[in-house]
């Protein structure tokens, strides 16, 4: 299978999954605005991918389905059991057409019947708001079958071409336990060594990896399983793996080895003889075409990576060591505690010198994790280009700062919200090239990917110089959709930030590829369920940037710890810029309003006393500890300042879910809870409470 | 050039090749080898691109099992029998 399918059987089964589980939640408990929600989801995610996959039966299939939902959402025909009975059944069918067209089987007759009778009841509950004509039949004429997904034969060779890393052998590995590995899954038709990148002996280092493969290899195996013989080697190795009958991934092969297409087409006449592997006076002369062509030294343009020497572990081992880490952090907070209590000097500089070495040996734990944002980014270029293909747009997708690092959970977690704003750029965002010739710009719009280091966080960007955002269209939207009440004034910020309102969408049209109005605010929550935020800004008719800040990490971070009333808090020490005492001069100055100046700039105060309803201890001194997080800077007013921890973050559980502006709470040497700030949130409150 | 050792592989190489770059010979006697890496594969490839006449003889059964499973053998100018 090929991997973008394989991404997408992947992400289609987990859609459907989730569908499967608030279908679920629907039957036992009954429906509400989410769940019905997640099945609107579900359907709309897979019908935009299939379209761009051209799965024209999926396409039309989950559009009606969510027709049907888009209906229910706005309360228009009931969720009854019947429909609960239907969308399991549609559940059902679109995992069957989903595994069809993967395989490339297409639609057999009794899925086309089984999708038309579908269809049938769904128009009649759509034209009638029931399902009482056709309950009767519901789940009779529909069984599914899965036992009908036939194989080709010719669909039983795989084109695999290797080549290694220059390191591969010294790191130990051997290349012919990878042949024998081939030999025990199928049958290997045809090995052709590629040597045109190999030095001859005068120039040669033995030590490093020159050669590479294209084999033909006979199997019933899937992708998957060949990719597994290479799973110890992934990262050094450059794998195509495709079925001999697909053209497309030979042209995409081509294109990146220079001079193969010759190679294999020259070998290709001499295939069957190949077989027999002894090989005749022709074939050793054939085989030798690659000596002969000195043009064909510098053909492999592959990118050379920088290849360090790496070692695979399983990531649950990592996981393993991150948590126990924690836990030694945990525990050397406790022997600080009892050490600062004692007065024994000498015990104190070796535990400050165990402090520092643990911190190391920590950063360099979470640096593990660290993985730059370059291979998930390269994944994104195809969902650019097939977009804008299918929109007929000209769409330049341009990708900064692919080196940049991140956690992989984090990267894992964002690449859906990654994919959804980039599919909205292209559909929403950059214009037709007419419209852009009649604006004065380039044909040819740019969608730029942009990631950086940015205060202790990793900042994502989205930039399109497309259209921008319409604020009249988009307030007027709103009031119509009762987002926002009408005749409210809003500022430009509080309108663009209204494409994260769930139910929004400003498409005149629904387009299979976006324009629904789910997604953003998905995108949001999702973000911010990573501890990170969501900005945008635009220009109307020349562009528009969505910001995402994220975390480093999410298990450990630095931390300053505070008090206020009788809760000690941790505010992420990177945010923050300096901490202040509140005069009496500063307390007589602020004169009960929510802002205190400071060399001559006004900076707004977030009382943590009252915002989390704190005890208040009369004559105690405070101070004010000064964050920035995106240029906006916040004093937040706390009682004590005790300095700078390392605080493992422990999830609060579901009693704390509505309490905005906490993202985790941490075990203190002392054995105490402090609870950690999420200061997005908290200054997101402080702007909606002011 | 007779290769001595009975063990031509990653560990041999540098050496080996020091020894080819000297005898620059165009007959490579694999006689004496019982035991072959891809890494010595790759060597002999290299060899075989820089003299077009270079003939390899007397390799053994498991050397020439070996280079077959490699896919180099006819690269090599190799012959069963």
């Amino acid at each position: 299978m090929d991997e973008d399918l394989a991404l997408f059987y992947e992400d289609s089964s987990d859609q459907l999954q989730n569908m499967e589980n608030a279908l679920l939640d629907i039957i036992k408990v009954g429906a509400n605005a989410n769940s019905v929600g997640e099945l609107f989801r579900a359907m709309h995610t897979i019908k935009g991918i299939a379209g761009m996959f051209g799965f024209d039966d999926i396409v039309r299939f989950t559009h009606k389905a969510e027709n049907l939902l888009d209906n229910i959402r706005q309360e228009k025909i009931v969720f009854s059991s019947e429909l609960q009975e239907l969308f399991l059944l549609v559940k059902d069918h679109t995992s069957k057409i989903i595994e069809l067209c993967v395989n490339e089987d297409g639609l057999d007759a009794q899925s086309l019947k089984e999708q038309t009778t579908l269809i049938e009841k769904i128009d009649s509950v759509l034209a009638n708001g029931d399902l009482a004509q056709t309950s009767a039949t519901l789940g009779q004429n529909v069984t599914l079958d899965f036992s009908e997904l036939s194989s080709n034969q010719d669909n039983d060779v795989w084109h695999v071409s290797i080549r290694f890393a220059e390191d591969f052998f010294t790191s130990g590995m051997d290349i012919l336990s990878i042949f024998n590995y081939f030999n025990k899954m199928g049958k290997i038709l045809f090995n052709a060594p590629i040597i045109s990148g190999m030095p001859k002996i005068q120039e040669i280092n033995p030590l490093k990896t020159y050669i590479g493969f294209e084999l033909e290899f006979q199997s019933n195996a899937t992708k998957e399983d060949i990719e597994e013989i290479f799973e110890f080697v992934e990262d050094d190795v450059t794998l195509f793996i495709f079925k001999r009958s697909d053209k497309e991934a030979y042209h995409e092969l081509f294109s990146a080895y220079e001079g193969l297409q010759n190679i294999l087409q020259d070998l290709g006449q001499y295939e069957e003889e190949k077989k027999t592997i002894v090989p005749s006076e022709d074939v050793k002369t054939e085989m030798e075409v690659p000596f002969q062509n000195e043009n064909l030294e510098s053909d492999l343009k592959v990118e050379k990576k920088e290849l360090a020497k790496s070692l695979r572990v399983d990531s649950n081992k990592i996981d393993l060591l991150i948590n126990q880490m924690s836990e030694v952090v945990i525990a050397n907070a406790k022997i600080e505690a009892l050490v600062s209590k004692s007065e024994d000097s000498p015990l104190a500089e070796s535990v400050e010198e165990l402090k520092l070495l643990l911190e190391n040996v920590r950063d360099n734990i979470m640096s593990i994790r660290m993985v730059p944002l370059k291979d998930s980014f390269i994944k994104l270029r195809r969902i650019v280009n097939d977009t804008a293909k299918k929109l007929g747009k000209k769409i330049n997708f341009v990708i900064e700062g692919g080196e940049t690092e991140l956690d992989k959970t984090v990267i894992e977690k964002i690449s859906d919200p990654l994919v959804h704003m980039l599919r909205n750029s292209a559909d929403h965002g950059v214009e037709t090239p007419e419209v852009r010739k009649s604006r004065g710009k380039n044909e040819e719009g740019v969608i730029t990917l942009r990631a950086f280091a940015d205060a202790g966080m990793i900042v994502i960007e989205i930039e399109d110089d497309g259209g921008g955002i319409n604020k009249k269209v988009v307030l007027q939207k709103a009031i119509e959709k009762g987002i926002v009440p009408a005749g409210c004034i809003l500022t430009d910020k509080e309108i663009n930030h209204l494409i994260f309102e769930a139910g929004f969408s400003t498409a005149s049209e629904i387009s299979d590829i976006s324009g629904r109005g789910v997604g953003m605010d998905v995108v949001k929550s999702n973000i911010e369920s990573l501890r990170g935020s969501i900005e945008v800004h635009s220009v109307e008719l020349e562009s528009s940037k969505i910001t995402i800040r994220l975390p480093l990490t999410l298990a450990i971070i630095d931390g300053f710890l505070v008090q206020s009333g009788d809760t000690k808090y941790i505010i992420p020490l990177e945010l923050i810029r300096e901490c202040i005492e509140l005069t009496p001069a500063m307390r007589k100055s602020m004169n009960d309003n929510s802002y205190v100046t400071l060399r001559g700039e006004a900076l707004p105060i977030l009382d943590i006393r009252k915002h989390f309803s704190e005890k208040s201890y009369p004559n105690l001194r405070e101070n004010v500890v000064i964050v920035e997080f995106a240029n906006e800077l916040i004093g937040l007013k706390v009682d004590e300042l005790y300095g700078e921890i390392q605080a493992v973050i422990k999830p609060l559980g579901d009693i704390f879910s509505n309490v905005k502006g906490l993202s985790g709470g941490s075990i203190l040497g002392s054995g105490e809870i402090a609870l950690i700030f999420d200061i997005v949130n908290l200054i997101n409150s402080k702007i909606e409470r002011s | 050039m007779k290769i001595e050792d009975e063990s031509f592989t990653i560990y041999e190489v540098e050496k080996i090749r020091e020894e080819m770059l000297q005898a620059n010979d165009n007959v490579i006697d694999m006689s004496g080898v019982k035991k072959i890496d891809m890494c010595a594969i790759q060597l002999l490839c290299s060899l075989k691109k820089s003299k077009n006449g270079l003939s390899i003889i007397n390799a053994n059964g498991d050397v020439l099992s070996t280079i077959e499973v490699s896919g180099c053998f006819a690269i090599l100018g190799l012959r069963h029998g």
